[in-house]
């Protein structure tokens, strides 16, 4: 199962990357919205862990213009964001899920597998 | 100088390479800064790595506290930011774990060495770090720094001591913040550290400052027993502001402000109608409009009767604003009046106006469908919303 991380903090990456690997997914990383975007659209993936806050595309950007063409990709929102407007503006967009910074890694693991009903 | 009054050549020469000395060792300063920051951050990427798969393995439960190894000393600072990126980002079991971590490799105590001796930036990062571990030791340090007068330590040791939570700093907090350099947008950062359990303090400040204007306002009309409890209510507003108001500056229409936002942005409905007191008595437009869009967001039904006599006030932005907290408010009980608005001369009002009528329901819509079979303004605003309910 191929998970994609869209994150521009690379200790957050690392760590979320650590533990879904440790359940067995498949996990790569785009270090900024541009990339994630390319990289989305660009192979058949199962999941994406979206960040907001990324240079060049935000997170809301990416998933407005992934939606058209991967309307069924399953995605979860991870963001320091996590006022109820922007939980709403991410959800409205298209998300699956909404997760805010500070996290628990074991959540976000927890959601992922419930998204993918692998759990 | 010579007789003549010139400058001789012998002293512009001098002075030239006096100037160009000066700018040869400014020029080596910044190249023995950059090589150093280089030099460091090399060294923390190498350490990273290092660090990093030990630590993940330490995170997941997979690796003892005891089998991970102590920290140079000369390195410690490195690992405070190595862990900080971690510490900022996650909560729960694993942010407990890397407190123990901290605390076991050292870096705790050197921090809160740090926080006494340290140098300004040091003082800063210790107390960014502790404060985000939660680090109750540390309080006494952060109290003591809070009274810095450098405002990069003092405005740390704040935003240390809102992350661990230290309620007894609260007042002081606000009133060291405010009698200094910060803007107010940094004590609202400060208010938002110490999270939503500060909604009832701050609230307790607008309290006592409705008091205060009640006072102020009221003999005027008042005799008799309502004077004399009057009188009571201004002794207790004296004793409250001696104590706190006149410390915490909360006459001033900004800091006024600053609370009323603050208390929106965390919609505390309690605050409901102190905000709604406070508008009414102030005759600041600055501090109705934010009690406006406050009371917009906070969205309680009681407020509803206030907001309509805002409708009609000589400053048009209060009457948009009026007009758009009613309709996240009760427009349905207020047909007429935002009806009557879409004929403001100011463009912006009717909008407000129309958007409210179009979150009325149906009987909302009837208006504005009604209405387009006019002509005029009034008209022009239905059509336009029915529009933009068209699209979406």
């Amino acid at each position: 199962m191929k998970i994609l991380i869209a994150e521009d903090d690379p200790q957050v990456a690392r760590l979320l990357q650590f533990k879904l690997e440790k359940e067995g997914f498949a996990v790569s990383w785009a270090e900024d919205g541009e990339k994630a975007l390319e990289m989305v659209l660009g192979e058949d993936w199962d999941l994406l862990l979206l960040d907001v806050m990324m240079p060049v595309y935000d997170g809301f950007q990416v998933l407005r213009r992934l939606r058209d063409q991967k309307p069924t990709l399953p995605v979860i929102i991870l963001s320091a964001k996590g006022q109820e407007k922007d939980i709403l503006h991410g959800l409205e967009l298209g998300a699956n899920d909404y997760i805010a910074k500070p996290f628990r890694p074991a959540e976000v693991v927890a959601r992922v597998k419930r998204l993918k009903g692998a759990g | 100088m010579n007789p003549d009054g010139l400058v001789s050549l012998q002293t512009v020469f001098v002075l030239c390479l006096v100037f160009s000395l000066l700018i040869v060792a400014f020029l080596l300063v910044v190249v023995f800064l950059r090589l150093t920051n280089l030099f460091q951050e090399k060294k923390y990427i190498r350490l990273e790595q290092d660090w990093d798969r030990r630590f993940l393995l330490y995170l997941d439960g997979d690796l003892e506290l005891e089998t991970m190894p102590r920290v140079e000393k000369s390195e410690l600072l490195y690992w405070e930011r190595y862990l900080y990126g971690y510490l900022k980002n996650i909560r729960g079991r694993e942010r407990e774990l890397i407190g123990e971590l901290s605390r076991h490799t050292g870096l705790t105590a050197h921090l809160l060495h740090l926080l006494q001796r340290g140098t300004r930036w040091e003082k800063a990062r210790s107390a960014r770090f502790l404060g985000t571990l939660g680090e109750k030791r540390a309080i006494k340090y952060l109290r003591r720094n809070l009274q810095n007068r450098d405002y990069v330590v003092s405005l740390a040791a704040a935003r240390g001591l809102a992350a661990i939570g230290d309620w007894d700093s609260f007042h002081e907090i606000i009133r060291v913040l405010l009698q200094s350099y910060y803007t107010y947008e940094a004590v609202s950062e400060i208010l938002v550290d110490f999270g939503e359990q500060s909604c009832p303090l701050v609230h307790q400040l607008l309290k006592n400052n409705v008091l205060v204007s009640a006072y102020r306002q009221a003999p005027l009309f008042q005799t008799g027993h309502e004077a004399r409890a009057s009188q009571s209510q201004f002794d207790n507003a004296l004793q409250l502001r001696i104590r706190r108001e006149s410390e915490l500056d909360i006459e001033k229409p900004e800091v006024l402000c600053l609370y009323i936002d603050f208390l929106a942005y965390f919609n505390y409905l309690p605050a409901d109608r102190t905000i709604q007191k406070i508008m009414e008595l102030s005759d600041i437009e600055e501090v109705t409009i934010r009690c406006l869009k406050a009371l917009e967001r906070i969205a309680s039904p009681e407020t509803a009767t206030s907001l309509v006599l805002f409708l009609q006030h000589e400053n048009w932005i209060v009457r948009s604003q009026s007009a758009k907290a009613l309709g996240s408010v009760n427009p349905e009980a207020y047909l007429d009046e935002l009806h009557h608005l879409l004929s403001d001369q100011n463009w912006w009002v009717r909008f407000r106006a129309g958007e409210a009528l179009l979150k009325a329901g149906s009987q909302g819509l009837e208006r504005l469908k009604q209405l387009t079979e006019q002509e005029g303004e009034p008209a022009e605003m239905a059509v336009y919303m029915l529009e933009r309910l068209e699209k979406g």
